[in-house]
């Protein structure tokens, strides 16, 4: 903001006509500085807190029979996953967070995987598709068809079959990219439970 | 490198800044109406989004190691006017033939979201430096693409007759709207040439 | 004092017809034409850019005495600026959803030439309530435009009506309005299916945007033409809240765009009044 100031005012002699100017704007800018902050940190904590929500929410709705999940995990190739347990305590799979580049950018999902590595349901973190078209990936006809699927899923425009779902009409990016984020979790899942055994 | 080729063909197609993001529409429709006007503004335009992104990664960087990310839309807003200003005046003295040639569109490029757009656009994608770089570049000469060849459509639309009700600003925007769907004819380009693997 | 209340009122509608920002004034297109997908989302966008042109007018326009000259372009953008971030984290914290929808064009709204070109053309010379009332009356009418592109484009791009209406309402508790949340008509009417009537989903696309634009547009200058009224018109400069400040180019200016720009014209009006 200083060099700002100075540059248009640099061929006044007099020095109170640059330093008055580059004063105001400094107090401008503290004054709008000092606010920002403190809004910052009422709403903050705020925001944290419904992200932690949204991602609950999406860890409960990708594994139905999960009581509780473990604390955010890096995998080897960095895809971030959390370990879900069931009521009684037993390991009844894992959820993958990958992302599958779509048509209007990243489209962040979550995905969940039970133990015999069959997917249990995907969820969008962010998707910003064209609505009407890619959007509608988040229609429960679509999402649906990963349930129960394993290895790796392919996509097909005309019909969905044993080893590909059916692709959105118009929107064969969008469908391709959230598969494509699924094997990602699916690779992921085979790569961590090798290591375990 | 792939990558690199994906980020310069989605600037400048699938993803072009003017038509499907909507981005700097104010001097898309503003100045092109003669080629010699839309290619300056663009080759300003390239100029500021690649200096703007070289500036503001690092600021950026900073702002986020010290918890002050929230002060972004004003820091870089801010950091964009004082680079102008200050292109404009080094310009202006040491190369003055390109300052008659861009010198005029430097200040409408304050308020030129593209700009601002970009900046934003290659934080929030999380680009690496280069890849920044190499975006800002990209949009830019998508942003120049666009105009160029609007210029060339609006010299044909002038020669011709239009119904009354749509002529002037009507007729251009309708004019836009087909170049852009034109532009839908890319889209998978990227995905198909594998270079987004 | 009469006088002076007429005036008031005056430069209270005058945004929200007569110099309509996006439908005559032509600014603020790209936030007009991106976010419009749905008449939430114009309707979200609206309110948005309203908050911070009313409240950086009120700023601005105290401070304008404070204010020297050669750094006014600045301090507007500090003051500017500052409500935009206020804003976007205040939608962040409690309205995520639109913040989702809005995504970039949330901080854009900084650059949205109407509140630059507010700040310049008004605010900076003339009283707080006055120029209080000119950024109401901008924002409603940009709120207006933006819904009016929004409904058409959702009605025909997607066959429904204020869908998402909920995660808007969202600040004010869970199922306000019994829990309206759009009509999805062909949800409504499922004869329209087997008619096999789809949703021209151009509409949503960005080429549907200018469409629908240009269309407005059309309608709107009809109507001033009756009323007398000239043609919207965007000129390199004419529409630029930058104009005043690149003033050494400006004979350049006119030279690079040389039709006589119609909404300068109108802007010194609305800085004489």
């Amino acid at each position: 903001m200083e060099e700002k100031t100075t540059a248009p005012a640099k061929k006044e002699s007099n020095l109170k006509l640059i330093l008055v100017p580059a004063l105001v704007l400094l107090l401008i800018s503290g004054i709008a500085a000092l606010l920002l902050g403190l809004v910052n940190d009422v709403t903050k904590p705020v925001i944290a807190e419904r992200e932690k929500e949204e991602t609950a929410a999406a860890m409960r709705a990708v594994m139905a029979e999960a009581a509780e999940f473990s604390e955010e995990k890096t995998a080897e190739d960095g895809t971030v996953y959390y370990e879900a347990y069931a009521a009684d305590g037993s390991l009844c799979g894992c959820i993958f967070t990958t992302t599958g580049s779509g048509y209007g950018g990243e489209i962040g999902v979550m995905t969940g995987v039970d133990a015999e590595g069959k997917v249990t349901g995907i969820a969008f973190l962010s998707i910003n598709e064209t609505p009407g078209m890619g959007m509608k990936a988040q229609n429960d006809d679509f999402k649906n068809q990963y349930i129960g699927r394993s290895g790796e899923i392919g996509v097909n425009k005309a019909a969905a079959t044993d080893t590909e779902i059916q692709a959105i009409t118009g929107a064969t990016i969008t469908s391709k990219a959230v598969t494509g984020a699924v094997n990602a979790a699916l690779r992921c899942f085979e790569q961590i439970s090798g290591e375990a055994k | 490198m792939k990558f690199y080729l994906a980020l310069l063909l989605m600037g400048l197609l699938t993803q072009n800044f003017v038509l499907s993001k909507f981005l700097g529409i104010c001097p898309f429709l503003g100045v092109s109406k003669k080629l010699d006007t839309s290619a300056g503004m663009s080759a300003a335009v390239v100029l500021v989004m690649v200096l703007a992104t070289a500036v503001t990664w690092p600021i950026n960087v900073f702002l986020e190691n010290n918890d002050l990310a929230y002060l972004q839309t004003i820091v870089f807003i801010l950091v964009i006017a004082a680079l102008v200003q200050l292109i404009e005046i080094v310009m202006k003295k040491y190369l003055k033939p390109l300052y008659k040639a861009l010198g005029i569109y430097l200040p409408l490029i304050t308020t030129n979201c593209a700009v601002l757009g970009v900046v934003l656009l290659n934080v929030d994608n999380g680009y690496n430096y280069m890849q920044s770089l190499v975006n800002s570049f990209a949009a830019g000469l998508g942003f120049g693409l666009a105009m160029i060849m609007f210029a060339g459509v609006r010299g044909r639309i002038e020669n011709n007759d239009i119904p009354k009700f749509l002529e002037g600003l009507p007729i251009t925007l309708i004019a836009a709207a087909l170049v852009s769907l034109s532009f839908l004819g890319f889209a998978g380009i990227i995905e198909n040439m594998g270079l987004l693997a | 004092m009469a006088a002076e209340k007429k005036s008031l009122g005056k430069e209270f509608t005058k945004g929200i017809i007569k110099q309509n920002p996006v439908m005559r004034l032509v600014l603020g297109t790209c936030a007009t034409l991106a976010v419009t997908t749905s008449l939430v989302n114009g309707f979200g966008m609206g309110v948005s850019v309203t908050i911070v042109l009313v409240c950086s007018n009120i700023v601005i326009s105290l401070l304008r005495k404070a204010i020297p000259n050669k750094v006014r372009i600045p301090a507007y953008i500090v003051v500017i600026a500052s409500f935009v971030t206020l804003v976007q984290m205040l939608v962040k914290a409690y309205v995520p959803a639109l913040d989702k929808s809005l995504g970039i064009f949330l901080p854009l709204i900084v650059v949205n030439c109407i509140i630059l070109g507010r700040a310049e053309a008004f605010a900076g010379k003339n009283g707080v309530l006055v120029s209080a009332l000119d950024g109401l009356g901008m924002g409603i009418g940009f709120t207006a435009a933006c819904c009016a592109m929004g409904v058409i484009r959702e009605f025909l791009g997607g066959g429904t009506f204020m869908t998402g209406l909920q995660s808007l309402l969202s600040v004010f508790g869970e199922n306000v309005l019994g829990g309206f949340d759009g009509i999805d008509f062909y949800k409504a009417f499922p004869f329209l299916e087997k008619l096999t009537l789809q949703p021209m989903t151009i509409m949503l696309l960005p080429s549907g945007g200018f469409f629908t634009f240009g269309i407005l547009m059309a309608v709107t200058n009809r109507l001033a033409e009756r009323k007398g009224g000239k043609k919207a018109e965007l000129n390199g400069c004419g529409s630029c809240p930058m104009a005043a400040v690149c003033g050494a180019n400006k004979a350049e200016c006119a030279g690079a765009e040389k039709e006589t720009a119609a909404v300068p014209a109108e802007k010194k009006e609305a800085a004489a009044e």
